[in-house]
């Protein structure tokens, strides 16, 4: 018993040092430049049209639907998260570590929670900027909702959706060599053919269980209106989240068993 | 005749990639299970159409009654311009894919330098790269559209869909070979750019998909159907379904916009390939 | 530690079709063993199966007593000297190693004392608070040995820790290995710079085409050519003189004299035999001998003969 809780108590160091001393590291890059680039995306848009004559929420609705949440918030999390295992493996310095007498696991999840804080920070800094930019361009108004009604649930929402996308893409790196390439496939490819296929197929995308979080907001009339894809079937608010919690779970525990496996000095 | 300079290397780009299996069989997947839905739902139509209820059984003869009732008619162009919609964004997977590691990869290992070295121009070069990727985005975009005509031509009684509408083979060969053509230049373009294929990708996916979510937003917002033709999946599907002669009542400005528009992004991209083509002899 | 520290039977490691090691059977005892073969001999798959940085495809090997894959316990008793000249780029010298002694499971105030100790033992402490982007090669080198030493593994791989180093940096890293030796520790020693590893080795191991082609001291690897004739370079005042007494011997194979007739290139089956005759020939012949050397008895000697 002793020893089973000196194990977990070392691991849970390892993984508090690898956050630390990873989060740091990573803020510094030019990954995170990216990211923030990426993030500020939506907000141009947006700014685009002040002084035209669209309708109220519009602009910042479509641009979070469309834009936000299909493109900007994917990219965003595929940057982050490919990065947890496969920066490592590309600049070849994961030897330091799995030569050390450090759980493999511990390693992962540190790099993980750090990849996770990130995209977290940056998603809520796209949200931020869209809530800016809208607050900007549209103004207040008597009847209707209000800006920060429309978008707060967004934050929310996207930081779920964030920490799910980040989570496959971590195992998704340290599964296979080209990570970006894969996550790219997977995130606008199979994830945008099985979100707009109808009936409840849609039901094993991310993106379509971030729509239904939207659509089960008070404002959810609002968001409805922009989907017009006929026979959708929206997911509860409840079961999307803990579907989403679920997806994180599975995608850590896969990418656990692949790292724990995984021969990672495999050149001649 | 001898073969052209290109040939030799665009063969060696094809050889190489024939050697990984798993991709091969993950990026083909799909467009080879549309190609067979397509063609299954060509042969019960036109098995339907003719009453072939005793050698199609319980499905063909079910097909025949839901033709009879629901009024389905056959429109082969329109299945195949719904085949090319539905693939189009497999199609640019696998042909970046296949397209986006060719230059930059060939820069990073340094081969570059082998090649210009020999008797081989800069364009002989690209066009090799380029015939490596068209050859794999024609594999999974080309031939499956004409694998779908090819159904209906059999299929069709004393072969009336090529009597009828011959010139859907033709549309089908110009919408696959466009398509095929504006996505390798495509990412031949950001493979000159990127320094890894991995940014290569996400290069290419962001400049097909962000034109493709700021035209729709434009377009809602402005209440302008026509900011769409900003958006390159659109635009080839505006002038492909020219090409199949199919009616487009969502997209309706001028087929000549979607061309220029892809046109120019093509210019660009060639442009974009010789100039950092050229600054690679002068470091190398 | 008497008995031998790594022990492999049959140990084959195969990436994809092509083959690392081939049905290997070894044992490595204590002090400074040498690995030596040419580039894609198996050198680096050896290293990476006793790191146990991956798993061997058939046989079985055992470091220290232990499976070495992701064995943790095995780990903590070993240090590990990579050929990649991969390293954190943006963190400085203090940091990483810091960082990979708290990965080594030391407390941070132990981690900063042992980083302090180990940067003035390999000469790094002025620069060690500045990013390893701007280090040189040897300054580079010499962080990555830090970092398996520090942390006094009774076992220190170190895979090709001279390539590419001034002999300044040469010398400090062969005290550094000696040292370690001294101190009672094993190390194993991938090179194939022969010339410099010959001084520092007790054993050597030949490795090449994933195959063990003979292990031993180099001594008893230059034993292994009794079949094979041995060279003997003698400058001499009268060389021709020389040469035609020493082709009246039975042991002497062949005797060829230089392009410019300054040295006499000799070959013989018996060296001992020879060296103990040659004074007797010199004085016969008065040919005036200025030097004398024997290639054959270095470690390059033994290494061009196994391999090709």
């Amino acid at each position: 018993m002793a020893t089973v809780l000196l194990h977990i108590r070392e691991s849970i160091q390892t993984t508090l040092l690898v956050f630390t001393t990873h989060l740091w590291r990573m803020v510094r890059t030019r990954r995170t430049l990216v990211m923030l680039m990426a993030a500020a995306v939506p907000s141009l848009p947006i700014l685009a049209t002040a002084g035209r004559s669209v309708p109220l929420h519009a602009p910042v609705m479509n641009v979070t639907w469309f834009l936000a949440m299909q493109v900007m918030l994917p990219l965003i999390a595929l940057i982050g998260g490919a990065a947890v295992i496969a920066e490592e493996i590309m600049d070849r310095t994961i030897t330091w570590v799995f030569v050390r007498p450090v759980s493999r696991i511990a390693f992962f999840t540190g790099r993980l929670l750090a990849a996770q804080v990130q995209v977290a920070a940056v998603v809520t800094a796209m949200v931020g900027g869209l809530f800016v930019s809208a607050e900007m361009t549209t103004g207040k108004v008597a009847d209707g909702p209000t800006t920060y009604e429309v978008i707060a649930p967004v934050l929310p929402i996207s930081v779920l959706g964030g920490l799910a996308y980040v989570t496959i893409f971590a195992a998704i790196g340290a599964w296979v060599k080209r990570p970006l390439a894969v996550g790219v496939g997977y995130a606008f490819t199979m994830e945008a053919l099985l979100a707009n296929l109808p009936g409840t197929t849609a039901e094993l995308s991310v993106l379509h269980h971030l729509r239904s979080l939207l659509i089960a907001e008070p404002t959810g009339d609002l968001w409805e209106k922009l989907e017009v894809a006929a026979g959708t079937l929206w997911i509860p608010y409840g079961e999307a989240v803990s579907s989403l919690l679920w997806t994180c779970g599975i995608a850590f525990v896969l990418g656990c068993w692949i790292v724990r496996r995984k021969q990672y000095g495999l050149s001649v | 005749m001898t073969a052209p300079r290109f040939a030799p290397l665009a063969w060696a780009g094809i050889r190489l990639g024939w050697k990984r299996k798993l991709p091969l069989l993950l990026l083909y997947t799909l467009p080879v299970g549309w190609m067979l839905f397509f063609s299954a739902q060509i042969f019960m139509l036109y098995g339907a159409e003719q009453g072939m209820s005793e050698i199609g059984g319980p499905m063909m003869r079910a097909m025949i009654t839901a033709k009879r009732i629901f009024k389905i008619t056959l429109d082969v162009k329109f299945l195949i311009s719904t085949f090319f919609l539905y693939s189009r964004l497999f199609a640019v997977l696998l042909i970046a894919w296949f397209g986006c590691g060719l230059l930059c990869e060939d820069r990073r290992a340094g081969a570059h330098v082998l090649y210009f070295s020999r008797p081989l121009t800069r364009l002989d070069y690209v066009l090799g790269r380029w015939c490596t990727v068209f050859f794999y985005g024609a594999l999974g975009v080309i031939v499956p559209g004409m694998f779908i005509v090819g159904s209906a031509a059999w299929m069709s009684p004393d072969w009336q869909f090529v009597r009828d509408e011959g010139e859907a083979v033709w549309g089908t060969l110009a919408f696959g070979f466009l398509t095929v053509a504006f996505y390798s230049t495509l990412s031949l373009a950001v493979s000159a750019v990127a320094s890894k294929k991995s940014f290569a990708m996400m290069a290419m996916f962001a400049l097909v998909l962000l034109p493709h979510a700021l035209s729709r937003i434009l377009a809602r917002l402005l209440g302008e159907r026509a900011w769409r033709v900003l958006s390159p999946l659109t635009s080839l599907g505006k002038v492909g379904n020219h090409f199949l002669d199919v009616r487009q009542q969502f997209y309706q400005w001028p087929t000549w916009w979607s061309a220029a528009s892809l046109c120019a992004i093509m210019l660009v991209c060639c442009c974009v390939i010789a100039v950092r083509i050229r600054r690679w002899e002068v470091v190398a | 530690m008497s008995g031998p520290i790594i022990i492999a039977n049959g140990l084959a490691r195969w990436y994809g079709q092509v083959l690392g090691l081939n049905r290997v059977d070894l044992e490595i005892r204590g002090g400074i063993t040498g690995l030596i073969g040419p580039n894609g001999a198996g050198k680096s798959t050896l290293v990476k199966l006793v790191t146990g940085q991956i798993r061997p495809s058939t046989g079985k090997i055992a470091v220290l007593g232990q499976t070495p894959f992701a064995n943790r316990r095995l780990l903590a008793r070993i240090g590990y000297c990579p050929t990649d000249d991969a390293l954190y780029e943006d963190m400085s010298a203090r940091t990483f190693l810091e960082y990979s002694m708290r990965l080594q499971g030391l407390a941070r105030t132990d981690a900063r004392t042992t980083t302090t100790k180990v940067l003035e033992t390999v000469e790094l402490t002025d620069a060690a608070d500045r990013p390893v982007r701007g280090y040189s090669k040897g300054m580079r080198q010499r962080v990555k040995l830090a970092q398996s030493i520090a942390h006094e593994p009774e076992l220190l791989v170190a895979d090709e820790p001279l390539a590419g180093l001034d002999p300044l940096a040469r010398r400090l890293v062969g005290r550094i290995l000696q040292e370690t030796r001294a101190r009672g520790a094993h190390v194993l020693l991938s090179s194939h710079v022969l010339h410099e590893v010959e001084p520092l080795t007790d054993r050597i191991v030949l490795l090449n085409h994933g195959r063990i082609l003979g292990q031993g001291s180099v001594a008893e690897m230059r034993d292994l050519l009794v079949h094979h004739p041995r060279k003997v370079v003698v400058r001499a005042h009268r060389p021709r003189a020389l040469a035609c007494r020493l082709l009246q011997e039975e042991f002497v194979v062949s005797a060829a004299l230089d392009p410019d007739g300054a040295r006499l290139h000799v070959e013989t089956v018996d060296l001992d035999l020879f060296l103990e005759r040659l004074p007797t020939w010199v004085c016969d012949t008065s040919c005036g001998v200025l030097s004398l050397e024997s290639p054959d008895a270095s470690l390059e000697a033994v290494f061009d003969y196994m391999v090709t």
